[in-house]
């Protein structure tokens, strides 16, 4: 139906319009990282020349083992993609239940506890860091995954966005599931979750995402090299005064490649949705 | 007899193996916290093999802790739970000195039966030694293991161009380096002579480093010896800010904000950095040579210096292993070994004169320059609230060589700010203006 | 059918109202649990902080107000606190527009509409290091692409990273170009949820492009806005790294905003307690800029 439609002129010159539009946008938002991995590629004296030069003469692979000559980066993946998916997993358990109730239930508290949610968000970071170690120091949890993946599964954001979604659900389908004898928490596992498959989703990159470049923090909670994660591997080609660019950008394109593929496939989640929208019935 | 054999074997054999137990039962782990990459990393992972060599029943473990140093150790020692030693950016142990946070290595260890000789103290170089104390105390905070200055690097292509000659450059005075520059600059084309690292906040202290020889050549100083005032508003250290006010708008021979890595792309051909960029330099396709500072009204030549401690932390479980390790260390063997791969300057004499590191500095071009450079540096006169101080320092020039503010009225407000913030610190801590005091008594 | 008597059984049992106390506060079990375990401590640790003198190691002592005191009287505070204020006027509402105009862009059936997405999401996934330099060459006063191109249509150079009037500016841009994938992703999801019986509808009742953007879209995703209205208050209140890494708060303190003055005492000053009280300052202004927020968008925030 679309296809014959979009043989009509003004479709194509629409479509045409279109593409032009978003391939612009999409080179300013792809050039900076076409440089990172054209940099990974050149020899040192090619970084920074006298007029930009985006390409190399001769593609240099050798960065590439160097660089992971480096640090054990096989481990920092496997520790980066152990912790990203686990705080993930229990991140989108924690914020579905706390949005549910903050969204679609009444009783008295709720909105107190609404905004002393956002609230956590309000004091900086920077403030947190000393009392979050002592905690961990406490529990004896330094060094451990424990670590890594608890202090993490808590993500006001996530709450707060899922809330959102879950507020935009017609109640009349909970008031028809408890006509037909659901239960509530099989109205969110059967109707609201469904539903919201884009908003978990969204949620679920966006941790695992941040998981993925969390720098600082795994370096104050963890000692030994065999806890560490991908972001502290490319920290190693920078220090106070110098940076190695060749390395470090051929780290940090193996650092962000796996993310843009993970990306590209958990798309299908975000599109599926339009299949999803059979309310109106 | 068979059978007398066989009992003494067994009992050789269990002897051996509580031996054993009993070595491993006494082997101590100490960790120490590090930034170090690349070269220095390098370095690190050779000493430590050494040293277990030595001391079988000491296992070092170093732990990276990268752009997370301060924050970890404040947490780590807040919970105390601090490692038993620390790699620290230069001048950064005096906070944990006054807080007492690190052991005084001189009442602890140095002076004791197990210590260094006042032979062996005078071996580092003598402002080694002035880095290393606290509000003047003559004591040993931490034992310095790298030592660094910096120099002018210049673009040799470049600097041949402007009919110089780069194997031969007359270069000393103020006067001079300013024409010097001036000749390579071609502002239309955006080519600059000098880039003048004027940077704030974190970058702050690269800016004093950079400036601070400038004020001293001018016969001028950046904090009174007393601690109570600053001393950058003399009519000498403000002719360091004029120095450089002319450079950029009379002689024309700089700018304050150059293309991003100007110098690597050689739009700017002077460029100040320290001897651990020399791989670097060495990977460009221009050819590349140092100047040491120029030398002001005063007529005598500075360099800024700086020396990077290791301390070893009061709540350390095993300070004693902790100190022969950092004892080993800096033996002149270990530390000629370490300052070679890690591309540092030794912090000890003897280093610097023996035969191998010799060699080192006539194979590494720019290298004897950096060394002559630390014959000439100057320690940063201490003063507590360090970077807030700079920080208003450096704000105010920024504002002057940028022409928004009149350099008297700049750096006169900004001086009585510091002076305040200087009566505040003192103010707030008695004990320590107390016993600064005492020391500037003994002193006189 | 069995089911139906079940749940009347249960309603007798538990009136509405309670059940869905319980359930509510069920539900918040783990995120209680989290609170107490790993934010109590934190905030009243901080909260006790901003009320000491505390250089980092040494003794705590009690001091009142004084923190506080310093705060409101030092100037460089409030010049920090104005250029929050100015990032966040102008971040928050453009990122916000540009986002969902991309979104819509890019919730269309198109051919390779899968790489366009992943293409706006690059620079979210990218190292901020890495992207940083690139922009500090593109906003290079002398050699920068943006300048060429100025000068070629004949415009002047601008100093976009130099010229104190300039840099906050530039910074915002680079801001809203980082951040505008992950927005992108948020509104995209939001438009998955909009019925498209409404747009057909609207088609139906004659409605242009337009009127179908301002009747069924605009409201549809309001809960998405107000949504990304909050946050991006809260995050450009909080701006920090990727100011760290383009001016370090300069040209002349021209970007140096709250954050970094809090950071400065935090790790630089050594004056932890006095940080702790200029993140309590931050944490209140944040706080009742969401209340007026949310009062006001009840007018404009249609939920289901």
């Amino acid at each position: 139906m679309i296809s014959a439609k979009s043989l009509r002129p003004r479709q194509l010159v629409r479509s045409g319009l279109t593409h032009a539009v978003l391939l612009a946008g999409a080179v300013i938002m792809i050039l900076p990282f076409f440089w990172m991995v054209t940099t990974s590629l050149k020899e040192m004296w090619e970084v920074f020349t006298p007029e930009m030069q985006w390409l190399p003469e001769v593609p240099v692979w050798r960065n590439y083992a160097d660089a992971w000559m480096y640090a054990p980066f096989g481990r920092y993946y496997f520790n980066t993609i152990f912790v990203a998916v686990s705080v993930v997993v229990v991140q989108l358990i924690i914020c579905g239940l706390a949005a549910y109730a903050l969204s679609r239930l009444q009783f008295p508290g709720r909105d107190i506890i609404f905004l002393g949610v956002l609230g956590t968000m309000m004091l900086p970071g920077t403030l947190m860091t000393v009392p979050s170690y002592l905690i961990l120091h406490w529990l004896k949890w330094i060094d451990t995954y424990y670590a890594l993946i608890i202090p993490s599964v808590f993500n006001a954001f996530g709450i707060f966005l899922l809330r959102q979604f879950f507020m935009t659900i017609p109640r009349e389908l909970d008031d028809a599931a408890t006509i037909d004898g659901c239960s509530r928490i099989a109205i969110l596992w059967r109707i609201i979750m469904p539903l919201s498959k884009a908003a978990f989703a969204t949620i679920g990159i966006f941790t695992f995402m941040g998981q993925w470049n969390s720098y600082i923090w795994p370096l104050i909670v963890t000692n030994s090299e065999e806890m560490r994660m991908i972001s502290v591997g490319i920290s190693m080609f920078k220090d106070q005064f110098n940076t190695q660019w060749t390395l470090m950008m051929a780290a940090s394109t193996t650092a962000t490649l796996p993310l843009l593929v993970v990306f590209l496939f958990a798309q299908r989640f975000f599109i599926e949705g339009i299949t999803l929208t059979g309310l109106k019935g | 007899m068979f059978k007398k054999v066989t009992v003494g074997l067994l009992v050789v054999l269990v002897c051996l193996t509580m031996a054993s137990v009993v070595s491993f039962a006494q082997t101590k782990t100490i960790t120490m916290y590090h930034a170090f990459t690349a070269n220095t990393l390098l370095a690190l992972r050779n000493l430590i093999n050494d040293f277990q060599k030595e001391y079988p029943n000491i296992r070092v473990r170093a732990e990276y802790v990268g752009d997370a140093l301060n924050q970890k150790i404040q947490a780590a020692v807040t919970a105390g739970n601090p490692p038993d030693l620390a790699w620290l950016h230069s001048g950064e142990h005096s906070e944990y000195a006054r807080t007492g946070a690190i052991f005084n290595l001189s009442e602890r260890f140095i002076n004791g039966p197990n210590g260094l000789s006042e032979e062996e103290l005078n071996d580092f170089f003598p402002i080694m030694k002035t880095y290393m104390e606290y509000n003047y105390d003559g004591n040993w905070w931490g034992l310095p293991v790298n030592a660094t200055t910096m120099a002018f690097v210049y673009n040799a292509d470049m600097v041949r161009q402007a009919g110089y000659d780069p194997d031969n450059l007359q270069v000393e005075t103020w006067e001079e380096f300013a024409e010097f520059a001036a000749s390579l600059t071609n502002a239309r084309d955006g080519i600059y002579g000098l880039h003048v690292p004027v940077y704030t906040g974190g970058l702050a202290s690269y800016f004093d480093w950079f400036f601070r020889p400038f004020v001293w050549t001018a016969g001028g100083k950046f904090v009174e010896d007393d601690l109570q005032t600053v001393a950058f508003d003399s009519p000498e250290a403000k002719e360091a800010v004029q120095f450089f006010y002319d450079l950029i708008y009379t002689y024309e021979g700089g700018t304050l904000s150059p293309p991003s890595q100007a110098f690597d792309m050689g739009k700017v051909a002077i460029h100040l950095d320290g001897p651990w960029s020399i791989p670097q330099f060495n990977n460009l396709r221009f050819e590349w040579r140092a100047m040491l500072y120029p030398v002001g009204p005063s007529g005598q030549r500075f360099h800024p210096s700086a020396a990077e401690p290791v301390v070893i932390f009061k709540d350390a479980k095993y300070p004693e292993e902790a100190w022969e390790f950092l004892k080993f260390w800096v033996r002149p063997d270990n530390l000629a070994k370490w300052a070679i791969t890690s591309g540092y300057l030794p912090t000890r004499r003897s280093v610097m004169e023996a035969e191998e590191y010799r060699k080192v500095i006539e194979e590494t071009p720019g290298l004897a320059v950096f060394v002559q450079g630390l014959e000439y540096g100057a320690t940063a006169e201490i003063t507590p609230e360090y970077n807030k101080i700079v920080d208003e320092y450096t704000a105010a020039v920024e504002l002057i060589l940028n022409q928004k503010a009149d350099l008297d009225e700049a750096i006169d407000a900004a001086a009585a700010k510091c002076n305040e913030i200087i009566a505040q610190y003192w103010r707030d801590n008695p004990q320590e203006y107390e016993d600064l005091m005492k020391v500037l008594q003994n002193k006189e | 059918m069995m089911a139906v008597p079940q749940a009347k059984r249960r309603r007798q049992w538990l009136s509405m109202k309670t059940e869905q106390t319980v359930l509510g506060y069920l539900c918040l079990i783990p995120t209680f649990v989290y609170a107490a375990v790993f934010l109590l401590f934190p905030i009243f640790y901080s909260l006790v902080l901003s009320f000491q003198r505390w250089r980092l190691y040494g003794n705590q002592e009690w001091v009142g107000f004084d923190n506080y005191r310093r705060i409101f009287s030092d100037s460089v505070f409030w010049l920090s606190l104005k250029n929050a204020a100015i990032y966040a006027v102008f971040f928050v509402p453009l990122s916000i527009i540009i986002a969902l105009a991309v979104a819509i862009l890019l919730n269309q059936k198109i051919r390779g509409m899968k790489w366009y997405r992943t293409a706006y999401f690059v620079p979210v996934v990218s190292s901020t290091v890495a992207v940083a330099v690139v922009w500090s060459f593109l906003f290079d006063t002398h050699y920068g692409l943006v300048n060429d191109w100025l000068t070629r249509i004949g415009l002047n150079r601008v100093g976009w990273l130099t010229d104190p009037d300039i840099a906050m500016f530039s910074v915002i841009i680079f801001s809203i170009w980082k951040s505008l994938g992950s927005n992108v992703v948020i509104y995209l999801a939001a438009l998955q949820g909009v019925p498209q019986h409404l747009y057909e509808a609207a088609r139906i009742d004659g409605a242009g492009r337009w009127g179908q953007f301002r009747y069924i879209t605009l409201p549809m995703v309001s809960p998405t806005t107000f949504f990304m209205l909050i946050m991006g208050l809260i995050g450009a209140f909080q701006v920090f790294e990727q100011i760290m890494i383009m001016t370090g708060g300069g040209p002349m303190r021209a970007t140096y905003v709250v954050y970094m003055y809090m950071y400065d005492y935090a790790f630089r000053y050594s004056e932890m307690g006095y940080a702790a009280a200029v993140g309590y300052i931050m944490a209140i202004i944040i706080f009742i800029l969401t209340v007026i927020n949310m009062k006001v968008s009840g007018k404009f925030v249609h939920y289901e």
